[in-house]
């Protein structure tokens, strides 16, 4: 395929993705202003560099992979300064609209947590999922049967264990 | 899962609002890359340009007769005296549009006593960002877009940076606003004395590897930066190390500021995330000792 028609498909995916991507962002970050940074910065890098798709088929887990790897820069650079004693605020309330629900995604690590986005958010295939986190299938197989696992047994847990849980800010 | 399974995950994931500037700001990012990728395009075609020479003669011919016939370019003739006797940069012409949605201001400079190849790049540079501004308002204005864009301003100014006896830079800034806006730059640099326009690498010896000595020294000021303010970020330890800078090329906007120091300039996006804006590097003259040609440098 001709590099041109490569970008504008690129362009096309970008522009019926988006939406979807900034969720993605979003369960990183957690606010929609740093949301919108991690994909607007996001599909200026898929533009300069769309030459590195192999095919048509890789570009959405590609485009997944910068959008997850942008979102871990961004926190990276910013965990620096939230490392002082400033709790987040009480604000964060809000930001989800079930916050019980996406609110367990936060008892998974950074790599289970993208994995389970990826699979059942993103709807993205395993195979598409080991190309964006650069692990081999076995891998994320098992670390998808893991993070299964530590959500049920969080979600099973009692409400009252749960709100305790919460208010303990974890 | 008993209690809630994947598909109440999926909904709630689903009912993430996502804020209606978004488009304008994915739209204006689509934008700012392919303007990228066209300058380096033009700057291709340019170099091909020079090298047949009677080409840019015509080139420049053309463009005169677009600043003497066309109604929608005025004129400003604004005279800027910046060299001295040698030369002098005047707005040759200046760019103004204002539509319903869209709005553009772009100063074209023209050296005088410049090369006929400066001159002409310019030319082909500020021809090639009037060109697609004239392209995108058209589609903003166009009823086909449904875009929440709905505001379009490009504005390019130009400044000189560097005028020493032996080098000129002259620099454009560009802002393209859709949602946010987008800081992107260029700099024309040139050798006084022969009027010829000045790379990166003229202005060190022969043979030397200045680019990883430059690298290693904005790598240093990076992590040094980031050390000392957690506001600061860039592309440079980062576990992704596709985004790392680690070289720096050749082409890399430049200018000589009044100590006579080399200071790099990067686009926004291009080595640090795009809060960080256009970021620039001013290089300590000692780091190049043994390197730089001492009739640029030092």
């Amino acid at each position: 395929m001709d590099s041109a028609a490569l970008q504008q498909f690129v362009e096309d995916q970008i522009l019926e993705q988006y939406p979807a991507l900034y969720r993605l962002a979003f369960t990183y970050v957690k606010n929609p202003d740093d949301a919108m940074d991690v994909v607007q910065e996001s599909v200026y890098k898929a533009m300069r560099g769309c030459a590195q798709v192999q095919n048509r088929e890789a570009v959405r887990s590609w485009l997944c992979r910068i959008v997850v790897n942008t979102a871990l820069d961004l926190l990276r650079g910013r965990s620096r300064e939230v490392l002082t004693d400033i709790l987040p605020e009480s604000g964060r309330e809000d930001v989800y609209a079930d916050p019980d629900l996406l609110r367990a995604l936060d008892v998974l690590d950074e790599r289970e947590r993208t994995v389970v986005v990826l699979r059942f958010f993103q709807e993205l295939k395993l195979h598409e999922i080991a190309q964006v986190t650069g692990e081999n299938l076995n891998t994320v197989k098992t670390i998808l049967y893991r993070s299964l696992k530590k959500l049920k047994a969080y979600l099973t847990e009692g409400e009252d264990e749960r709100e305790r849980t919460r208010h303990e800010g974890l | 899962m008993n209690e809630h399974d994947m598909k109440d995950f999926k909904a709630a994931y689903d009912a993430i609002p996502v804020p209606k500037e978004l488009e304008g700001r994915v739209r204006a990012s689509l934008q700012a890359a392919k303007q990228e990728q066209r300058r380096n395009k033009a700057r291709k075609r340019r170099l091909l340009w020079q090298r047949t020479g009677a080409g840019a003669a015509a080139a420049m011919a053309a463009v005169v007769l677009l600043a003497n016939s066309s109604p929608v370019v005025a004129r400003a003739m604004e005279q800027v005296p910046v060299l001295g006797a040698i030369t002098r940069v005047v707005t040759f012409r200046t760019f103004e549009d204002q539509g319903e949605r869209t709005q553009a201001h772009v100063e074209v400079p023209q050296v005088e006593g410049g090369s006929e190849a400066l001159n002409d790049a310019i030319a082909a540079y500020t021809d090639t960002i009037i060109e697609q501004y004239q392209a995108d308002a058209a589609r903003v204005e166009g009823a086909g877009v449904e875009a929440e864009s709905n505001h379009y301003s490009l504005d390019l100014s130009y400044q000189v940076v560097t005028d020493n006896d032996r080098v000129f830079a002259l620099r454009f800034n560009q802002t393209l606003v859709m949602a946010s806006g987008v800081e992107s730059v260029k700099i024309y640099d040139v050798d006084k004395a022969t009027g010829e326009l000045l790379t990166l690498d003229d202005l060190f010896q022969p043979g030397s590897d200045y680019l990883s000595v430059l690298t290693e020294n904005i790598q240093e000021q990076m992590r040094a930066q980031m050390a000392a303010d957690s506001e600061v970020y860039y592309w440079v330890d980062s576990e992704h190390e596709g985004l790392n800078f680690t070289r720096l090329e050749a082409d890399t906007a430049f200018y000589l500021n009044d100590s006579g120091e080399l200071v790099l300039v990067f686009d926004e996006g291009e080595v640090a995330p795009m809060y960080m804006g256009v970021v620039e590097f001013t290089i300590p003259s000692d780091v190049l000792s043994g390197l730089a040609d001492p009739a640029y440098l030092g």
